[in-house]
C-alpha cells in the first residue's frame, strides 16, 4: 500500500507518517523542509522537499508518484492563522488562505490519477474550526470552513469515480501551532496565556488538549476503507458534530 | 451595496431602486461561472477582499451601524470542480460571518449572510426585507441558503 503525506514534518504529520509506516505504508512524505523526516525515519520513507504553491515543486511530487497508483493522500500541511480582525492584513490573508485552503483542490487534482487507480481515499487535516467559527480567528475559519465546504462537494461528485475524499477535523492537539494560537488569542482578550488555556480548557468535556498520537489516529482512521464519515470531528467533544 | 468583484448585474440596479432596501447596507460576492482557477478566485480573493470590507467597516463601527447583510449570488457551475468551489466559498463566507460576530458581537452591527443561485431575485428581495425588520433582530451571524441543489 502506498500513501503520499503532505505537511508530514509537522507534529501531527510526523505522527501520521509513524503511524501508516506501522500499518505498512510505503510512505511519500513531502514537506517544506524535510531534514526531521529524515533523522526520525531514514530510509523507511520516500521525502519530497517543496511548496506546494509552486507548481514545480508540485511537479517533484508527481514525479515522484510516477505512474504507480496511491492508496491514500493524507493533506497535512497548514500554517497558524490566527489573528484578530485588526491585525490581518492581505499578505496574510493571502498566505493562510493559499496554504490552508487553494493547496487542497491542487493537490487532489494531482493526485488524482494515482488514487483512481486503487480507488484510493483523500483525507483532508481540516480542522473543528472549519466546523464552528472562533473569534480572533477569521483567516483560519475562512480557509478551514472553505476545506470543508469542498469537501463535502467533491466528496458526492467522486464517489461514482470510487475515490473517496473525507476531511478530519479535530479540536486542540499539543502542537507549538497550537500554543503559539493560544498566545495570540490570549493577546487578542488582552489576558496572560495561562489564564486564557485554563478558560479554554474548561470548555473541552474531557478536560485536556488531545495528543499528537490522538490526532494522528483520527485521521489514519479516515483513511480505511469502508463506511466512515465524510466529515469526522474528534473535538474533545468542544466542538460536536 | 458593495459589489466585491465589480459584476454590476442588472439585478443589482433592482436591488438598489427597491425603496425597501434604498438604506440597507449589503455586499454582493458573485460566483461567475466559466473562470480559469475558481477556488482560488471564488475563495482566496472573495475573502481577502469580503475581510478587508469588513475591516474598514468594524474599524469605523460608528459610521455603519445596523445590519450588514452579504449575498453570495452563485451561477450554475460548469462542471464538479466548480461546484466544489462554489461549495468552499459558500462555506468560507459563513466561517467569516461567524467569527466576526463572535469577536465583535452583533450589537452594533448585525452581519448576516444569504445564499441564492439563478432566478432567486424575489426570495433574496423577501429574505433582505426580512432581515431589515424589526422581527429578525435575533438573527445574527446566520447563513440563509435559498440555493436549490443543481
Amino acid at each position: 500500500m502506498r500513501a503520499l503525506v503532505t505537511g508530514a514534518g509537522g507534529a501531527i504529520g510526523m505522527g501520521i507518517v509513524h503511524l501508516l509506516l506501522k500499518r505498512g505504508y510505503d510512505v511519500i512524505a513531502q514537506d517544506v523542509r524535510t531534514s526531521q523526516l529524515e533523522e526520525t525515519f531514514a530510509t523507511e520513507i520516500t521525502t519530497v522537499p517543496g511548496d506546494l504553491m509552486k507548481e514545480e515543486d508540485r511537479k517533484r511530487i508527481a514525479q515522484t508518484i510516477g505512474s504507480d497508483s496511491l492508496d491514500c493522500v493524507i493533506a497535512a500541511h497548514g500554517i497558524d492563522g490566527s489573528g484578530s480582525l485588526k491585525e490581518v492584513d492581505a499578505d496574510f490573508l493571502n498566505r493562510v488562505l493559499s496554504i490552508n485552503a487553494v493547496t487542497i483542490p491542487l493537490l487532489f487534482e494531482l493526485t488524482l490519477p494515482a488514487l483512481k487507480k486503487s480507488k484510493g481515499v483523500f483525507v483532508v487535516l481540516a480542522s473543528q474550526a472549519g466546523l464552528v467559527a472562533e473569534p480572533n480567528n477569521v483567516a483560519y475559519c475562512a480557509a478551514k470552513f472553505a476545506v470543508v465546504g469542498w469537501v463535502k462537494s467533491m466528496a458526492q461528485s467522486m464517489a461514482r469515480e470510487g475515490v473517496v475524499i473525507r476531511a478530519a477535523c479535530p479540536g486542540c492537539t499539543k502542537t507549538p501551532l497550537l500554543y503559539a494560537a493560544q498566545e495570540r488569542f490570549a493577546a487578542a482578550e488582552g489576558v496572560h496565556v495561562e489564564e486564557f488555556l485554563k478558560k479554554r480548557l474548561s470548555k473541552i468535556p474531557v478536560g485536556k488538549f488531545a495528543e499528537i498520537e490522538q490526532t494522528a489516529s483520527s485521521v489514519v482512521f479516515l483513511t480505511e476503507r469502508g463506511a466512515k464519515p465524510t466529515i469526522f470531528a474528534a473535538t474533545g467533544g468542544e466542538v460536536l458534530y | 451595496m458593495i459589489d466585491l468583484f465589480d459584476n454590476n448585474m442588472e439585478f443589482i440596479q433592482k436591488l438598489k431602486n427597491n425603496p425597501l432596501l434604498v438604506k440597507s447596507h449589503t455586499i454582493l460576492w458573485r460566483l461567475e461561472s466559466g473562470i480559469s482557477k475558481p477556488f482560488e478566485t471564488y475563495v482566496l480573493d472573495g475573502s481577502t477582499r469580503i475581510i478587508a470590507y469588513l475591516k474598514e467597516v468594524f474599524m469605523n463601527k460608528d459610521q455603519y451601524q445596523g445590519v450588514l447583510t452579504t449575498i453570495v449570488w452563485a451561477d450554475k457551475p460548469k462542471d464538479v470542480w466548480e461546484q466544489a468551489a462554489m461549495e468552499g466559498c459558500w462555506e468560507a463566507a459563513r466561517g467569516i460571518v461567524q467569527a466576526i460576530t463572535m469577536e465583535y458581537g452583533a450589537v452594533d452591527i448585525r452581519l448576516n449572510l444569504i445564499r441564492v443561485a439563478e432566478d432567486g431575485h424575489k426570495e433574496l428581495i423577501e429574505t433582505l426585507e426580512y432581515l431589515q425588520s424589526e422581527q429578525a433582530a435575533f438573527v445574527a451571524g446566520s447563513s440563509i441558503d435559498l440555493k436549490e441543489d443543481f
